[in-house]
């Protein structure tokens, strides 16, 4: 089996990866493939948390990479997904405990077992984020909508292209009424500054935060949009390019804004 | 052959009359257009100096509107020393310039594609052209002007060392902040507007930022010139 490796990685903390990471694992996995989700950021390890995992950890990705023992071991297997497994970072450790030999020895012993391996990329440029790019083959980029997170994107995306490797963006947390008031960057400023492939556009979901609380996935709930745009985006990661990228629309309430629509005033 | 009592020879741009001891203001004209009859076709627009140790400004009153008349030259002056003639050379010489300097002197430049992003730096001694933008967080640096067909949002540093002259222009003008030589200024508010705007130094040494085609700084000069 000769899997593949993608690397979810923003530069700024806080926008999203983690969440993006066992999101798209599990989608990846309930389309019927074989998927890791890997925790690189050692000493600060939470993808655990949000997966519902913490209480099963014996060995982690330091462990793994040093060969203390074999993958079977490290690879935890998901409560309720088939297919899905995490194999957790290390909280007793530091980002320089493993170096780039390490990785590069570890994806290719995962990628004899899996379909596909996440690697959720610590925020920063420094060890952590050179440990998860060594070994990847793809980057997915995941960004908000603010001048902030863009400007670090921007920052990645550089010394992404520097290592050959050609990112794809997904732009996470768009609250669409403030994207219409224009008091929040649109997609399209986003997509015009960082000039890479869009693969997904999530909207900012109050369930999201509920689900990561619960240990559960937001794929699972059919009426969240963003579970849906995750499930989207697996598929495209997967290959399938007739997925349409949903754009958020925001739908207006109030009477006024009625009556103008359909004055036609108002779209 | 002639009586040589006027000699000719050629200077620079023109000819010099040098007349004999025995040639007085009464036989200058004869004496002159007998000189200068065989090599008439040569003197249309030439310029003519006449060396007489005594007599210059007088014979050059003298021959001034006869020649002009006669043989078209184009002006008649008393020859003073060798710095007439190098002064005349200057002057040759930058008409030439004005014609086809270009081909002779390189401009130099640094001409690059694709956007800048976050955290790269461009850094060149020369001029810097850029197809492409520059991201905000990433870093532009020329020893000469700053030429951006795009946005440009990062920093840009012109006249880089002390280069009053140099200029920062871009299609979009948005930067975090420009400086050039070592004036800095900082960035505006934002625009909605695109147009493409040039930064230069005015004469009291301030940043200036104008729209482009409406200041046209360079329409001014008066020929082409190698930057």
């Amino acid at each position: 089996m000769k899997g593949k490796v993608i690397v979810i990685t923003s530069g700024k903390g806080g926008v999203g990866k983690t969440t993006t990471t066992a999101s798209l694992g599990a989608a990846i996995a309930s389309l019927g493939k074989t998927c890791a989700v890997v925790d690189m950021d050692i000493g600060l390890r939470n993808l655990d948390v949000v997966m519902g995992l913490e209480n099963r950890i014996v060995y982690n990705v330091v462990d793994l990479a040093h060969g203390r023992c074999q993958v079977k071991q490290a690879a935890i297997r998901d409560r309720k997904i088939t297919g899905l497994y995490l194999i957790p970072a290390s909280q007793s450790d530091n980002k320089n405990v493993l170096n780039t030999d390490d990785m590069s020895r570890l994806t290719k012993k995962l990628k004899e077992e899996f379909d596909y391996i996440l690697i959720d990329c610590p925020a920063g440029i420094e060890q952590g984020f050179e440990n998860s790019v060594t070994g990847a083959d793809e980057a997915v980029v995941v960004c908000t909508p603010e001048v902030s997170a863009v400007r670090d994107a921007d920052r990645i995306i550089g010394l992404l292209y520097a290592r050959s490797i050609t990112p794809k963006l997904i732009v996470n947390r768009i609250i669409p009424h403030m994207v219409v008031n224009g008091d929040m960057l649109s997609h399209k400023d986003v997509e015009d500054v960082l000039s890479v492939e869009m693969i997904g556009l999530v909207e900012m979901d109050d369930r999201v935060v509920a689900a990561t609380n619960t240990g559960s996935y937001i794929i699972d709930d059919k009426t969240s949009k963003a579970g849906q745009a995750f499930t989207r985006i697996a598929g495209r990661i997967l290959g399938d390019t007739s997925i349409p990228i949903q754009e958020p629309s925001y739908d207006q309430k109030g009477i006024w804004n009625k009556i103008s629509s359909k004055l036609g005033i108002k779209k | 052959m002639y009586d040589k009592s006027v000699a000719v020879k050629g200077v620079g741009d023109g000819f010099k009359l040098i007349p004999e001891k025995d040639v007085n203001s009464e036989n200058i004209i004869e004496e002159t257009s007998k000189a200068l009859e065989p090599i008439k076709h040569l003197l249309k627009g030439a310029h003519i100096y006449i060396d007489s140790e005594e007599s210059s400004s007088e014979f050059v009153k003298i021959l001034d509107n006869f020649l002009k008349n006669n043989f078209s030259v184009d002006s008649v002056a008393p020859f003073n020393n060798k710095d007439k003639v190098k002064t005349e050379h200057k002057k040759r010489f930058r008409t030439r310039e004005a014609e086809r300097g270009w081909k002779t002197s390189a401009s130099d430049a640094l001409i690059i594609t694709g956007r800048v992003r976050s955290g790269q730096k461009i850094d060149t001694e020369k001029h810097l052209i850029i197809y492409g933008d520059v991201n905000p967080g990433a870093e532009v640096i020329a020893g000469g002007d700053i030429l951006i067909l795009g946005t440009l949002s990062g920093t840009a540093i012109a006249g880089q060392k002390q280069d009053d002259k140099s200029v920062i222009f871009s299609l979009d003008f948005r930067p975090t902040q420009i400086q050039i030589n070592d004036i800095v200024g900082v960035g505006g508010e934002r625009k909605n507007k695109k147009e493409p705007e040039i930064a230069f130094l005015n004469e009291s040494r301030e940043l200036s930022v104008k729209n482009y085609l409406e200041e046209n700084p360079f329409s001014k000069l008066p020929w082409p010139e190698v930057r």
